[in-house]
């Protein structure tokens, strides 16, 4: 017996012993408070039923008579019952807790067996602990084949690094942003999966990590299709700037020549009247020119991104008035569709400060590290409250849904920075090749 | 609630422990007169005990109220804690277990409601608090 299981057993004895010489009531509220001392130390019911039992032992020791002895007993069974209902309170509670924790257990079971998206837990050592059925749906593999294995090998050989450095990271207490790991299928096909990882937390420390992981086969596919349809859109505006430039304006030449010839042959006063034929001509001409660089700017397929942005804030420039500066260089060629979709996101953002900011000048802003290309659209202009204007998608959007899916397809990103009367400055960032020379020369 | 008070009520002025023992020992007799056997006369005892202890602990002076009741031949004892002390300002989470150090044991205001068949409790903060528990003869 322990010193304070001693102690509590001689001050039962002694308030027992009370009982039965007559101190009633008061003596059964100590019974009671001796049970709920008892309870407070951590004492069990089988610990309380040792101290009543040595009680009475005792207390019929000393009983000189049967009718004594009865006495004894039947006061210390009412002793007892008293003493109890502490325990009886506590352990009812143990059975409103239970009920409850089964209750929510049932509620979080259904919710992790009916999702569509897997999600697991993995313990300190990257081992797999749980899955739920949404695993086996995505995967072909049965959960029996993993649970109790590394997670490892289920994911691209390439994703590995990236994949124990969150793990760590995850189990140092962060939460890292949604990551993109390619994850083996029982058929050996790879799938890209979007993972959501945060720590697994038992008694305030972390056990392991609980991951909710979305197959993006689909959205992937998506995102591929549109980047063909911009593509294929692209060749055809293209095919279209190219033919009102070159085979119309060589059309146009030749009528030109023909009209010289026809003019020498015919009196003046008639020739005069031809001429005005041939000034409207240029004007075909001109307005065919103006046209198909709208549409497509060769320049950007001859000589690159800036001279072509260029061309075009000369051309927005002489248009409105906006004073539009072009500064630092996007580094050497880049692939046809990043120079593509950085040239209109930069066209679509002229078109806004134009038509919404009320700005007198925009400077675009280009600098390169070693993977990562931004290029900063700034105004000087009203600016405007982005939640509000980003919740409004769709057709009145700004045109920032477009901008964004158009960075999307070339895994780059846009932040805005704006507020209302402060001006607006879009940043974008795209992940390019590293780049080793600098030049702006035609591509091969 | 449809239960009609047989007898007079009887009210035990609570102010010290000595009085925590006397509230038990009339609430006993009362519900001895009613036929509850020795166990649960054991059961309301408790209940008087552990609302007097919030009496003399929270609110320094208060009541017991004991009633015996009927509700069409259901023979029940109703303990009614009242007092005038500070009330309690959140009684949902006074009624958590957890709440103070012997409700996370299960015992407390929590308890005595597992204890007991009825239980309703009203409080004004800053005016007091009134608990009402009954049981019913089996």
């Amino acid at each position: 017996m322990n010193p304070e299981l001693r102690e509590l057993a001689q001050r039962y004895a002694g308030a027992l012993h009370d009982y039965l010489v007559g101190r009633g009531e008061a003596a059964l509220q100590e019974a009671y408070d001796l049970g709920r001392k008892a309870l407070g130390q951590g004492l069990g019911v089988h610990d309380l039923a040792t101290i009543q039992h040595r009680a009475l032992l005792k207390a019929l020791l000393t009983a000189r008579t049967r009718k004594e002895a009865s006495r004894t007993i039947r006061g210390a069974s009412k002793f007892f019952v008293e003493s109890l209902l502490a325990f009886e309170m506590s352990h009812r509670r143990s059975q409103e807790v239970n009920a409850a924790l089964r209750e929510s257990e049932q509620r979080y079971r259904g919710l992790v067996d009916t999702a569509r998206d897997v999600i697991y837990t993995l313990s300190t050592d990257g081992t797999i602990k749980s899955l739920n059925p949404a695993f086996e749906t995505i995967t072909g593999w049965s959960r029996t084949e993993w649970i109790g294995k590394r997670f490892s090998p289920l994911v691209h050989p390439d994703d590995l690094p990236r994949a124990a450095e969150l793990h760590r990271a995850v189990l140092e207490g962060q939460v890292p942003p949604k990551f993109e790991l390619g994850i083996l299928t029982k058929s050996g096909a790879w799938i890209p999966g979007e993972f959501v990882a945060t720590p697994l937390v038992q008694d305030a420390r972390v056990v392991g990590v609980l991951g909710v992981a979305r197959d993006i086969t689909d959205r992937k596919r998506a995102a591929e299709a549109l980047r063909h349809l911009n593509e294929g859109l692209e060749e055809e505006v293209k095919r279209i700037a190219h033919a009102l430039h070159d085979e119309a304006g060589q059309l146009l030449a030749s009528v030109h020549i023909g009209l010289a010839e026809i003019a020498r042959d015919l009196p003046s006063h008639t020739a005069q009247r031809l001429e005005d034929v041939r000034g409207l001509l240029d004007k075909i001409e001109e307005q065919l020119r103006h046209l198909s660089h709208e549409l497509r700017p060769t320049i950007l397929d001859d000589l690159g991104l800036r001279p072509a942005l260029e061309f075009l804030a000369d051309g927005v420039s002489r248009r409105t008035g906006l004073k539009i500066a072009v500064e630092g260089a996007p580094g050497k060629r880049l692939p046809a569709p990043t120079e593509t979709a950085l040239y209109r996101i930069v066209q679509e953002a002229l078109t806004n400060v134009t038509k919404h900011a009320q700005a007198t000048g925009v400077s675009i802003r280009f600098t390169r590290s070693r993977r990562l290309l931004r290029c900063v659209v700034q105004d000087n202009g009203v600016g405007f409250d982005v939640s509000a204007v980003s919740a409004r998608r769709g057709a009145r959007g700004l045109g920032l849904t477009g901008i964004q899916e158009r960075l999307h397809a070339i895994g780059g990103t846009l932040d805005i920075v704006a507020a209302p009367r402060n001006g607006t400055e879009l940043i974008i960032n795209v992940p390019v090749e590293a780049d080793s020379a600098e030049s702006d020369s035609p591509r091969g | 609630m449809g239960s009609a008070l047989i007898g007079d009520e009887i009210r035990v002025s609570i102010d010290c422990d000595a009085a925590i023992v006397t509230a038990r020992q009339k609430g006993r007799a009362l519900a001895s007169q009613c036929g509850f056997p020795s166990t649960d006369l054991a059961v309301i005892a408790t209940a008087i005990s552990e609302l007097a202890r919030n009496i003399v602990r929270y609110a320094v002076h208060g009541e017991i109220i004991l009633r015996l009741l009927d509700d069409n031949g259901k023979r029940g004892v109703e303990v009614v804690a009242v007092d005038e002390g500070p009330g309690i300002p959140d009684l949902a989470l006074a009624m958590q277990d957890g709440y103070s150090t012997s409700g996370g044991l299960g015992l407390g205001l929590p308890g005595t409601r597992r204890l007991m068949d009825e239980f309703e409790i009203v409080s004004d903060f800053g005016k007091g608090t009134t608990v009402t528990v009954r049981r019913w003869k089996r």
